[in-house]
């Protein structure tokens, strides 16, 4: 009896330190952080997550161009260019500009922007451990054209418009300087003021524009930086800046306008007129402006944004072709834009129109001409729509081309707010009205006991 | 009964008498139960002898011995009866439920009743049986004290929440561990729609005997790390010594939505919405625009669609079970069958479920003896979205009454408010199949006389598939049809040993001791693929498409190696201490803190067995106990420790993203509880327990919100406390006690509070409406109030709630939504609960009923905001927003009505209701034939039966019902579009033979 006993007992005192042995399991479809940040490929992969994640519908992928069309609308069926007709309660609110701030919309937006910027700021902190130093030129400015990118579109959303000549010392957005890997200790911070929040975007694209290559495939390239740059300084109403920047992206790039307008949207490659576009595919990304956009049978929701007479009605050409750029939706009689409608395309943030339409703005504010005429710039971009050309200019047709061109491309109200314009709604919208600039989002006034909130919220 | 007990006694004394030298003679005899019904397969054992021999068919017996001597009977369910040895003798065995000779399973062993120290609530299989519901849990409601048990919503496939005594948990799981003879069952929710499945549906209630709820740290401390929660442990049924056994039951039966709620028609629509474009646009051209969209011809040709209508259908229930059981001195068998077939309460939701088990087991030697369970079941689903989908029907009740539901050819109208429901249930479905199977081989070797030596090895496979096909014509397609299939296992397997001591020294020291230990192994292997442009809509399957568009495979793991010990002492069945502990170390701490020691104590003293109480004649029982222990809770997922990066492609090139923050320092909540009880008996017919109880868990598995400016979301951090405590309450009482004429009631009664009590640095952690915030119960809403309507505009009106330069809250009002403040503002939770289950027995005839109701509790509507705004955009609204300010003056709940004009749409306590209601649970009329005209038939009885589920509702709650939640998220206290439970009525008939 007593030999059973003894061999049982042998029996689970072997078993169990066997057992043990099993408890140390790993991830399967994760890795440890550790792993990721110690190879070269870690680090690679990791700048190539920060593209993807501009590239979910959330971020760039289209909810952030959509937030700023609908925030730029009246919100009044008879006088908005685009109608929201959806059931997003987080759209309607920009639509009629009664944002709360547990707003959706808000806080995804937010979200992801940070994301990328963490990322990019954990690509720029391991780049020591990328051994050709090509590839290490390319990886500082990809990563600051990310988080350059993220930036701007964080301080034009959640603070006021820049205002030029002012000390811009109002509260812009938070900054994290350095990558963040410790979540355990006290991560609060309080806003950065406006003008630091530029500071760093134009230090940011300086950075990527001296680092990246003049072409690198479909990721951000020199260009891709200095247009966006002239972007900025078009928002800073740095006019001379930006003329010069969008001169040096035409001249310079190799892009140009695509042939027919047509062909600037729904491609799955990227066009010659794409001086940066996010790449969408059936498994990665997702074209939320499709979503927003098309028709049911184009892969959107049935045409939660519906063109408006009043949009048609500024074109002066019934035979623009970006006039009836258009299509009747037949489950609901709404008229949708064809600019999406292919929902597996590209995401094109930045098209060479803009470029022209840019540098024709700031040489006429400037009385300059560099590279052409304002007149010269904006007939470019007519031809290609088979628009009659203009005789002269002013600057509300230059202004006025940027909408024909640029409409539904997530400009409407960054240009409202640059040009100290107004929504006249069911009540009147000044550019620098508390409606007009997004919440800081609910769940960070929850969690950052430093940020301050912006006013009406 | 009495009387008749003491004439057997009479009887006996007078036959010891007589015939006290008496030779050996054969005695016949039958056993029946109170109903007069015949036993078969009880035990009847000579009293100090190894005589024993078994009840047959017809309950009748015959055993060799002396006339006189004492005969002792025995059945599993019956209280143990002796009589005398008499030729021709009859005996009747009263059922033993709920009284103290019940035997209560526990961890890795049984125990009686009366000798616990633990706090066990227990139904057996009588209490759960023929209660049309396809799911087991369902049945339990209000007949367990302490244990709250909440189906999400309506649909069939509904998740159902169990919280034994409160929340112990904030972020970690709250649902207690099941263990089907003693194997861990798998219970991930593997829906991929967003709402989640039920994994115990596989399982029948036609097959358990009986379930098990530890509830004290004392009984639940023997499963360590998993058992903060509480165990349910689920018998299955297992074969007695006699006759085959055929046990039939058949039911059918019909079920309706308990409540619906009453909207707008067509012409109110028009009513509200026109004046509410005048009010928020400045004309009714808005309204107007809108309403020839939905309808050319509303002025003309109106329409009056009633989407709820079409939303629900009437349910249809079929129950069919079957079982055979019986067994002989060494072999023993179980088997059964059952099917359920349910038609659910939501248009196009269904569910059909065959299962088959078998229990054998066969006593090789006197020592050694051998079984094996052995499960199979297969489920098949026809599932909805999840409730927070335009395609599910109850999104349906957003839809204008202006829009035709379907177009003149028969097919759903396109064009619609919201997509419409009816395009995607005549275009595409949903089926999910949940395939399980359960085993055990199971060994018990008797190695000495008071040692014994248990081996099992258990494994459980639940397979889920889902198959998904949407058609050409389902709102939102845009490829031509899309198909999706996907197929995960979840398998765990479990090896435990244990060795068990239990020996009487001096006829007064009783010493039970369990020692062991446990490897559990669980996998779980997940695929799915998702092809699209389909030729037409007869392919359907992944095979049929031109593209396969996206393809997702993954694996997860997590182990448990466990020791565990147990030693009860008892002396003279008057003082009973009780100590246990267990060591669990799981793959799922972070690496600092792999293992963990979970040690419990309990004590009890059986006070009526004193001297001076024993022959008492009113208390007939009186117990005092206590026990504390400490548990774990490990269900944080299996990685929750590690900081990782995720897969994240872009452009088809791969990518990687930082996925989780992580902590090594992470390991299980460490619950400690303790409990004070006491039992009493009076009269043997009135039986009361009472105990306090308090759960304190410290450690929190905290998903720690973090400002997501930091590129992070949440992480995972043991820190805070909070408290759950309060009293339940038991009383059995047997009113009526007579041959032909029983009526017993049972009723029970639990308080609860849970609240937080430390949290991390003491700030307050905010969900979208709910907070935590210390001090206060777990997830108590937190909104900001609603203060009714002005008078004088018809502006919504909220309480400021700003904090005063002395602290106070300045309580007046506002109109503007921004400079009112949250404050805390209901508990989502109910506080108390009770059941009350009364069950008559008369003659052939039986009834019973139970009613449930829950108090203290709040649901906050979030469809609210779309449904009950006075029109401020055009969902359908309901019914009650008519009375919305109109003119100067008018006294109102509902603001004035403005299109577009957010006019109290923000979330607040407008949205919030109490959700305090009595439940006529469950009600069974049952009719018995006479068993004489039955024999000549062949059979053993007949019962026929009539049985309701949720018959009445008594609530004010104004939504749908007060136990409907959304199913999609983890959210707490939310209606969302949610079914309400169903209302079933159905027929059966038991055959027994």
């Amino acid at each position: 009896m007593k030999s059973i006993k003894f061999l049982l007992f042998s029996f689970l005192a072997v078993f169990l330190t066997n057992c043990e042995s099993e408890l140390e399991l790993n991830p399967k479809q994760n890795e440890d952080a550790t792993v990721t940040l110690s190879s070269a490929e870690g680090i690679n992969n990791v700048l190539a997550g920060a593209y993807s994640i501009a590239a979910q519908g959330e971020a760039f992928g289209g909810r952030i161009q959509t937030s700023a069309d609908l925030l730029g609308q009246t919100g009044v069926t008879a006088s908005t260019n685009f109608r929201w007709r959806g059931t997003f309660a987080a759209c309607r609110q920009f639509y009629t500009k009664a944002i709360q701030n547990n707003n959706a919309f808000v806080e995804d937006i937010y979200t992801r922007n940070y994301r990328i910027i963490n990322a990019a700021n954990i690509v720029l902190d391991k780049i020591s451990i990328i051994q050709d130093p090509a590839r290490k030129t390319v990886m500082i400015g990809e990563a600051n054209f990310l988080k350059a990118l993220a930036y701007f579109d964080l301080v034009r959303f959640y603070a006021k418009q820049y205002e030029v000549g002012q000390p811009n010392t109002n509260l812009g957005v938070v900054i994290r300087p350095t990558a963040i890997y410790d979540f355990s200790v006290n991560l609060a911070k309080q806003r950065s003021t406006v003008q630091e929040v530029y500071n760093e975007i134009i230090t940011n694209l300086n950075t990527a524009y001296t680092n990246l290559p003049a072409s690198n495939s479909y990721f951000a390239d020199k260009y891709s930086a200095k247009a966006l740059l002239a972007r900025v300084y078009l928002q800073q109403e740095n006019y001379v800046a930006a003329r010069d920047a969008a001169q040096d992206v035409i001249t310079n790039s190799g892009h140009g306008l695509s042939t027919s307008y047509a062909t600037a949207f729904n491609h799955d490659i990227d066009e010659v007129e794409d001086v940066f576009a996010l790449q969408i595919t059936k498994q990665t990304g997702d074209n939320q402006l499709v979503n927003l956009h098309a028709s049911e049978a184009n892969g959107g929701r049935g045409g939660d944004i519906e063109i408006r007479g009043t949009y048609l009605n500024k074109f002066t050409d019934a035979n623009d072709v970006r006039r009836n750029f258009n299509y009747i939706d037949s489950n609901n009689g709404r008229r949708l834009t064809s600019k999406y409608t292919n929902q597996f395309g590209n995401v094109v943030l930045i098209r060479f129109a803009e470029l022209l339409l840019i540098r024709a703005e700031c040489n006429f504010r400037l009385s300059t001409t560099v590279g052409a005429t304002p007149l010269v710039d904006i007939n470019r971009i007519r031809t290609r729509a088979v628009a009659t050309n203009l005789l002269a200019v002013t600057l509300a047709d230059i202004l006025n081309e940027r909408v024909l061109e640029l409409a539904m491309e997530g400009f409407a109200i960054h240009d409202i707010r640059r040009t100290k314009a107004t929504i006249t709604g069911s009540s009147t919208f000044l550019y620098n009205d508390d409606r007009v600039v997004f919440p800081i989002p609910l769940r960070e006034m929850d969690t950052n006991n430093l940020i301050s909130q912006n006013p009406g919220y | 009964m009495k009387t008749k007990l003491k004439c057997f006694l009479i009887l006996a004394f007078a036959l010891c008498a007589q015939v006290s030298l008496s030779q050996d003679v054969i005695v016949s005899g039958k056993v029946t139960d109170s109903n007069g019904l015949p036993i078969p397969g009880a035990n009847v054992k000579v009293q100090n002898s190894k005589t024993i021999v078994q009840t047959d068919f017809d309950g009748e017996f015959k055993i060799k011995t002396n006339v006189g001597q004492i005969l002792e009977f025995s059945y599993i369910g019956m209280t143990n009866a002796q009589a005398p040895a008499s030729v021709g003798m009859s005996v009747k065995m009263k059922d033993s439920a709920n009284q103290l000779e019940a035997v209560v399973v526990v961890g890795y062993g049984t125990q009686v009743k009366r000798n616990l120290t633990d706090n066990i609530a227990r139904v057996t299989a009588k209490d759960i049986q023929q209660i049309p519901v396809a799911n087991i849990q369902n049945a339990l409601v209000g007949k367990l004290a302490g244990v709250q048990i909440t189906q999400t919503n309506g649909k069939v496939d509904g998740g159902v929440r169990i919280r034994v005594r409160g929340a112990a948990s904030i972020s970690a799981a709250n649902e207690p561990l099941y263990v089907l003879d003693g194997i861990p069952l798998v219970t991930t929710n593997e829906s991929t729609n967003g709402a989640p499945t039920n994994p115990l549906l596989t399982l029948s209630p036609n097959e358990i005997e009986s379930i098990d709820v530890l509830k004290d740290a004392s009984s639940a401390a023997i499963y360590g790390a998993r058992g903060a929660n509480g165990v349910v442990i689920i018998t299955t049924k297992r074969g007695k010594e006699g006759k085959a056994n055929f046990a039939i039951n058949l039911s059918q039966g019909v079920s309706q939505a308990t409540n619906k709620r009453k909207w707008l028609n067509a012409a109110q629509y028009i009513e509200l919405f026109t004046e509410a474009s005048i009010n928020g646009t400045g004309d009714a051209s808005e309204a107007e625009g809108t309403f020839d969209a939905l309808n050319p011809n509303w002025r003309t040709n109106p329409i009056d669609t009633d989407w709820q209508d079409l939303a629900f259908q009437d349910g249809y229930n079929t129950d069919a079970d079957f079982s055979v059981s019986g067994g002989d001195a060494k072999t023993k068998y179980f088997f059964s069958t059952a099917y359920n077939d349910t038609k659910g309460i939501v248009a196009a939701n269904a569910l059909s479920r065959i299962t088959a088990r078998a229990n054998v087991s066969q006593k090789i030697s006197e020592r050694f003896n051998i079984g094996m369970n052995l499960s199979v079941s297969r489920t098949k689903i026809d599932r909805l979205a999840n409730d927070n989908s335009f395609v599910t029907p109850l999104q349906a009740i957003a839809q204008s009454p202006l829009s035709p539901a379907r177009l003149a050819d028969g097919t759903g109208n396109p064009n619609t408010l919201y997509a419409n429901f009816l395009l995607s249930q005549d275009n595409s479905f949903y089926k999910t199949m949940m395939r399980r199977i359960t085993g055990k081989l199971f060994a018990e070797l008797k190695i000495i006389k008071p040692l014994k030596f248990n081996s099992d090895f258990a494994y459980d496979l639940l397979s889920q598939t889902e198959d998904v096909w949407r058609g050409r014509k389902t709102p939102f397609m845009a490829t031509d049809g899309r198909v999706f299939a996907s197929s995960v296992n979840n398998e765990t397997y479990i090896f435990s040993n244990y060795l068990t001591f239990d020996k009487t020294f001096a006829e007064k020291h009783n010493v039970n001791i369990v020692g062991g230990m446990e490897f559990n192994k669980s996998g779980r292997r997940y695929q799915s693929v998702t092809s699209i442009y389909f030729p037409n809509d007869s392919f359907q399957t992944v095979d049929g498409g031109a593209e396969v568009s996206e393809g997702e495979g993954s694996e997860t793991d997590y182990t448990f190696v466990s020791q565990f010990g147990r030693l009860t002492y008892s002396y003279d069945n008057k003082y009973i201490v009780k100590a246990s502990i267990r060591r669990d170390g799981s793959s799922r701490f972070g690496k600092n803190e792999r293992f963990g020691t979970f040690p419990a104590l309990s004590a009890g003293w059986i006070v009526s067995q004193e001297d001076f109480l024993k022959n008492n004649k009113t208390i007939s029982f009186l117990k005092l106990k206590t026990s504390w222990g400490r548990l774990g809770n490990a269900e944080i997922g299996n990685f929750a420790s590690r900081q990782l990066f995720a897969s994240n492609p872009y452009n088809l090139k791969s990518g990687l993203t930082f996925s989780q923050a992580g902590n090594n320092n992470l390991t299980w909540e460490k619950s400690t509880q303790i409990d004070y009880g006491v039992e009493v008996g009076f009269l043997n017919r009135i039986n009361i327990e009472a105990d306090y109880y308090k759960k304190v868990t410290n450690g929190l598995l905290f998903a720690v919100p973090l400002a997501i400016s930091s590129g992070a979301s949440t992480i995972n951090q043991n820190i805070g406390e909070v408290k759950s405590a309060g009293y339940e309450f038991t009383l059995n009482t047997k009113n009526i006690v007579k041959d032909n004429f029983t009526w017993d009631t049972s009723f029970n009664l639990t308080t609860n509070q849970s609240t937080v009590v430390s949290l991390p640095n003491g700030k307050d952690v905010v969900s979208e409406f709910t907070i935590n915030r210390q001090g206060e119960n777990i997830s108590s809403f937190y909104l900001v109030e609603y203060a009714g309507v002005d008078p004088a505009n018809g502006d919504a009106l909220f309480i400021k709630n700003t904090v005063n330069a002395n602290g106070s809250l300045d309580k007046s009002t506002t109109n503007d939504f921004s400079q009112a403040k949250r404050v805390i503002s209901g508990n989502p939770f109910p506080t108390l609960m009770a059941g009350l289950t009364n069950s008559v027995s008369y003659r052939g005839i039986d009834f019973s009923c139970t009613f449930q109701g829950e108090w203290g509790a709040s649901i906050y509507n979030s469809g609210g905001i779309y449904q009950s705004v006075a029109g401020d955009y055009f969902d359908n609204q309901t019914l009650d927003q008519l009375d919305r300010w109109r003119n100067p003056g008018d006294i109102t709940n509902v603001p004035q009505a403005r299109l577009y004009g957010s006019n109290g749409t923000q979330a607040s306590t407008r949205f919030l209701g109490k959700s305090d209601f009595i439940r006529l649970r469950n009600i069974t009329l049952g009719y018995s034939l006479r068993n004489n005209a039955l024999k000549e038939l062949g059979l053993g009885s007949v019962r026929i039966y009539a049985t309701a589920v949720n018959l009445l509702t008594c609530t004010n709650y104004k939504g749908y019902d007060p136990e409907a939640r959304r199913d999609d998220g983890n959210r707490v206290g939310e209606e969302f579009y949610s079914a309400p439970p169903a209302r079933t009525i159905a027929l059966g008939v038991n055959i027994n033979f």
